[in-house]
């Protein structure tokens, strides 16, 4: 856990098992869920057998058929019957079995959920939860990053955590809210990552970035499973005395750029390192945010460092090439310290 | 059931009034006086009053661009969408939406978007809604020949018919989407044939003729009130205008159109109460004069309202 | 930066109060040193900074009441001599820079014009001999002021055991003495033959809780009964105002829940528009909410109308008090198999006493007889099948 973490935890009694990244999303269905009769689950595969990655387990006995809907394979249908839901005042949460399946359910996101509330002012509270990321040899249609196409819609939120604590609290305020939120779980971390978390409920409000690790040479900005390489690349050049400070984005929309640009500020040099692939991407967003907010105070170029532009390859030479590694974050780091 | 003398006059009232409504419009149109586009659904009246009309407070709607006059048997205000039409902020969307996009939550109507037919899977999630509480209403989606052809009226029927959904899913077939043909848009003669597909019941009926509709949609409204599921309407008319205003409507013979407007479903309606005891000509002006002095305060209302404040272009995109 | 947050004082805090504060905003603070002074339900205590350096701001006020987590005061660990940021907006002069045939970096250039600095004059160690921001500040022979590490102050979880302040029971206590004083209470008692409603339970107990995952109980059938008479007989669904009686057109049904300090009485709003499923989820919600303290406040209010259910736990008879300012209250007992005689020969049935306790000022006991005989003759029908939703899922 981070400094913040360990303050927001003061006073809350650890659970003795550790929990995955995976369980921490289980625990908020179920606390939402127990809390709110309100708020139900819809998918495909969610009820009987709990989910494709076995989110879901466990839901479908507690809270029963109606609650945990095991829904045809029409992303578009039950996203728009979510909407509906949502509008009707119940508190829906879908699962859209792999991130790249949710463009069989774009318009009813960008056309339909996004656009409610500017014309009539009235609330949305849907929830997109939605398993993205590569490095699992899992080939292009079941790897993709696609947080930058919902990020550039407005009226929609996006959040991407790193980790168990902020999977659990990020997706609790995610049912609370009354907007609709894509919520992108990285699946590289459901099991990667443990930690003990708080025995309470608690949340971890959207919108606000964290600094995850102090630093004075360059600030690192990333999220999600490339963050976890950032902080990686960060510690192993303390050993070279290269101090440098990471950034944890966290939610993409809407952007904390007052914790960004604050700590690009203090150490003048900037490295973005993304999962989303090169061009036109988040990378190139919190690259712009940077040098218009923090001009004067940048002592070098901002680096990006993104996938390739290419879709994403399946054999792991191949897989591995294409995903920024360790020792890539570490070159250009290094590389801009020099500067 | 028979529908009452009151009744039989509201869907009488209804339709005059959308149709003086859409006279009214186009005029405004063609003088340059309103900014956006329109979408009239001159000849479907019968189609739209006679579905809506079949509904309870508590029921919704999802009408498309075409289907302003849906609106009116729950209540909506013809000063509210004439403001909407000129950009005001008095209309619903407070001059955000599409002149033809509105709606009201409070009034059961769901403000939709101009992608068809995406609130028929939304629809659908309203009634999984009901459902879910255990509440008696039901959902009602419209849309036209043209949108059974995308993917989402299919999802959303098949979704329905799964899960058990007290919805109606009203399809307005008026020949045409846009300007292709309906034997350029599917194999079949009648979409109600499609509800086979998806085990619910289909039923084709004379969209022209407003007692034939509003039968039809009571008995799918009470099929889905009393748990026995979704159903299908396909009301057969024909759209009397263009796609839009602008549209010169030359791909339709003229032949065909002087065909339907013998065909025209207020005339009809009009013969039919005519042969009434109770109905004459001073019923008739009273509501005549009735409609003609709403649309008149609705565009005195509409052009004295305020024009929305540029600073607050940016407000609101988020709850 | 670093943040001083209301601490969580013990387990069941969740609010304090600021009530002095020691630094002031600007004023230089040492890690440790006492920063504030908070109240809280359980201890009055001095908070020490988490961390040394400036107060840069101070979020809430002298008397301010917030919950816990909530961000008090920013303390900047950097402690710099502050520098002016200029807006993001405001686009800097153009200048010539001097030609040192290096490149110069925004903040290099701003840092030289801000100090009065000939870059030509400062030897540059970064790529290429550049002259970097360290350079700059170095050249100054300022001392490079490292942060302070952020410490990280983490307080052991409370130990407190949860005393109960026994305020639920005393606001029991005033509310049922003062309703006995207002109302002239009179308890009518029905006997009812649940068997009809026992094999329909029966019949659809195993898939409602495999659809629902929770049982089906009598109370849904209860009060749909319930609901049905009342709007029939609005007058035991209503309020006394003096010389008026106010009758509501709409049935906000309470259910009396027992919890661990005593009872509340949660309401179904619009209960009216709730066939038996809806009810049920409606009651198993509110119950549920009840035990685990997450209602709302509006969830307890507006009652037009209160169910007991004292036969849950084995009660035959009990003569319960009005929840003011309704007019009445009905008690299901518990459903015991007696025997009883049907076409003149004697059969074990399923019968169950309702207790009617109704205000006397308001309603009188024909009409009370009516009412509650009303409820009899409707679960006697057992006539519910058609509201027994079919599972949205399937």
């Amino acid at each position: 856990m981070s400094i913040t973490e360990q303050k927001a935890a003061a006073g809350m009694e650890l659970q003795s098992q550790e929990s995955t990244y995976l369980d921490a999303i289980n625990q908020a269905l179920r606390e939402a869920m127990e809390e709110d009769s309100r708020v139900f689950i819809i998918g495909e595969d969610v009820g009987v057998y709990g989910g494709a990655f076995k989110v879901t387990k466990g839901l479908f006995d507690k809270f029963g058929a109606k609650r945990v809907i095991d829904s045809p394979l029409c992303e578009s249908g039950f996203i728009g019957a979510a909407v509906g839901a949502a509008l009707m005042g119940l508190r829906p949460v879908v699962e859209v079995q792999y991130a790249d399946f949710i463009s069989c359910g774009w318009d009813q996101i960008v056309n339909v959920a996004a656009k409610i509330h500017y014309r009539t002012g009235d609330p949305v509270p849907l929830v997109i939860r939605a398993p993205s990321g590569a490095g699992l040899r899992a080939g292009p249609f079941h790897s993709q990053s696609p947080e930058g196409w919902f990020a550039h819609t407005p009226g929609l939120k996006v959040v991407a955590p790193a980790t168990p604590f902020d999977a659990r609290g990020m997706l609790k305020s995610a049912i609370l809210e009354e907007n609709p939120v894509i919520f992108f779980e990285h699946k590289y971390l459901y099991r990667r990552l443990k930690e003990r978390l708080p025995k309470e409920a608690y949340e971890v409000p959207l919108g606000k970035a964290l600094v995850r690790r102090e630093g004075n040479d360059v600030t690192v900005i990333s999220y999600g499973a490339m963050l976890h390489k950032a902080i990686e690349a960060a510690e192993g050049l303390a050993e070279k005395s290269i101090s440098v400070e990471v950034v944890d984005v966290r939610t993409l929309t809407p952007l904390d750029r007052e914790t960004l640009v604050g700590s690009v500020k203090k150490t003048g040099k900037a490295v973005v390192v993304c999962e989303d692939n090169f061009s036109y991407g988040v990378a190139a967003e919190l690259t712009a945010t940077i040098s218009e907010a923090a001009f004067e105070y940048l002592d070098g170029p901002i680096v990006r460092i993104a996938p390739p532009d290419t879709p994403i390859p399946f054999s792991p030479p191949l897989e591995d090439a294409y995903l920024p590694q360790v020792v890539d974050i570490t070159a250009a780091i290094e590389k801009l310290a020099r500067y | 059931m028979e529908p009452t003398k009151e009744q039989l006059m509201d869907m009488y009232y209804y339709m005059l009034l959308g149709r003086a409504f859409e006279e009214r419009l186009e005029a405004l149109y063609r003088q340059g006086r309103i900014p956006g586009a329109i979408y009239l659904g001159r000849g479907q009246e019968a189609s739209y009053i006679g579905s809506a009309y079949a509904l309870k407070t508590g029921d919704v709607i999802a009408p498309t661009h075409r289907d302003m006059m849906a609106m009116l048997p729950r209540g909506m205000d013809v000063k509210s969408i004439m403001a909407q039409h000129y950009g005001k902020v008095t209309g619903p969307t407070r001059g955000r939406g599409e002149a033809d996009y509105l709606g009201d939550l409070s009034k059961g109507i769901f403000t939709t978007v101009s992608m068809l037919p995406d609130f028929y899977p939304v629809a659908a999630g309203a009634a999984l809604a009901f459902k879910y509480r255990g509440e008696d209403r039901v959902a009602l989606a419209y849309c036209g020949d043209g949108a059974t052809s995308r993917g989402d009226w299919h999802e959303a029927l098949n979704l329905a018919a799964v899960m058990n959904l007290p919805v109606v899913f009203f399809v307005i077939n008026n020949k045409y989407a846009y300007s292709t043909p309906n034997e350029n848009e599917m194999k079949i003669a009648d979409i109600a044939d499609r509800a086979a597909g998806y085990g619910i019941p289909g039923r084709t009926v004379d969209g022209n003729d407003v007692l034939a509709v509003h039968e039809a949609t009571l008995a799918a409204v009470d099929n889905a009130r009393t748990e026995r599921g979704p159903s299908l309407i396909e009301a057969k008319t024909m759209r009397m205008r263009g796609h839009a205003g602008h549209d010169p409507y030359d791909y339709v013979p003229k032949a065909s159109l002087e065909e339907w407007e013998k065909k025209d479903p207020i005339k009809r309606y009009e013969e039919y109460l005519t042969g009434l005891d109770w109905f004459n000509d001073d019923e008739r002006e009273v509501l005549a004069t009735r409609v003609g002095n709403e649309i008149k305060d609705a565009v005195d209302f509409a052009e004295a309202s305020p024009l929305p404040d540029p600073s607050e272009v940016t407000t609101g995109v988020y709850h | 930066m670093s943040i001083l947050v209301m601490p969580r004082l013990g387990e069941t805090v969740t609010e304090g109060t600021v009530i002095r504060w020691l630094k002031r905003e600007g004023e230089p603070i040492e890690k440790d040193e006492m920063i504030v002074e908070i109240s809280t339900d359980k201890v009055d205590t001095e908070i020490p900074a988490p961390d040394s350096g400036i107060v840069n701001k101070i979020m809430v006020p002298e008397g301010g009441k917030v919950a816990v987590g909530t961000e008090l005061a920013l303390i900047d660990g950097q402690a710099v001599a502050a520098v002016a940021a200029p807006s993001a907006s405001a686009v800097p002069e153009p200048e010539h820079p001097p030609d040192t045939g290096k490149f110069i970096s925004p903040i290099v250039r701003r840092l030289a014009k801000e100090k009065n600095v000939d870059i030509t004059q400062i030897s540059g160690t970064g790529e290429g001999g550049r002259v970097t921001k360290k350079d700059v500040l170095g050249y100054q022979a300022e001392p490079a002021v490292q942060p302070a590490p952020v410490a990280a102050e983490q307080k052991p979880a409370g130990r407190e055991e949860i005393v109960p302040l026994g305020h639920i029971r005393q606001a029991i206590a005033e509310h049922m003495m003062r309703s006995l004083r207002t109302s002239a209470h009179v308890t009518v008692i029905v006997e009812v033959d649940m068997e009809k409603v026992v094999n329909l339970r029966r019949a659809h107990k195993e898939e409602f809780e495999r659809q629902n995952g929770y049982h089906l109980t009598y109370l849904p059938f209860v009060c749909r009964a319930l609901v049905e008479a009342l709007e029939e007989w609005p007058a035991f669904n209503a309020v006394l105002d003096g010389d008026n009686l106010i009758l509501k057109h709409y049935v906000n049904l309470g259910i009396a829940v027992t919890i661990p300090d005593g009872l509340i009485v949660p309401v179904i709003k619009g209960a009216e528009g709730l066939n038996i499923s809806g009810l049920a989820a409606a009651i198993h919600d509110l119950a549920e909410r009840s035990r685990s303290e997450k209602l709302r406040p509006d969830e307890v209010h507006e009652g037009t109308f209160t169910i007991t259910n004292p036969g849950s736990f084995g009660s035959i008879i009990q003569t319960p008090i009005i929840n003011q300012p309704q007019v009445a209250i009905l008690s299901l007992e518990a459903i015991v198999e007696r025997p009883v005689v049907v076409d003149s020969a004697i059969a074990v049935r399923h019968m169950v006493n309702l207790g009617l306790s109704y205000d006397h000022r308001v309603n009188d006991g024909a009409g009370a007889t009516q009412f509650l005989t009303g409820i009899k003759r409707r679960l006697e029908s057992g006539d519910f099948g058609d509201e027994l939703l079919s599972p949205v899922g399937g």
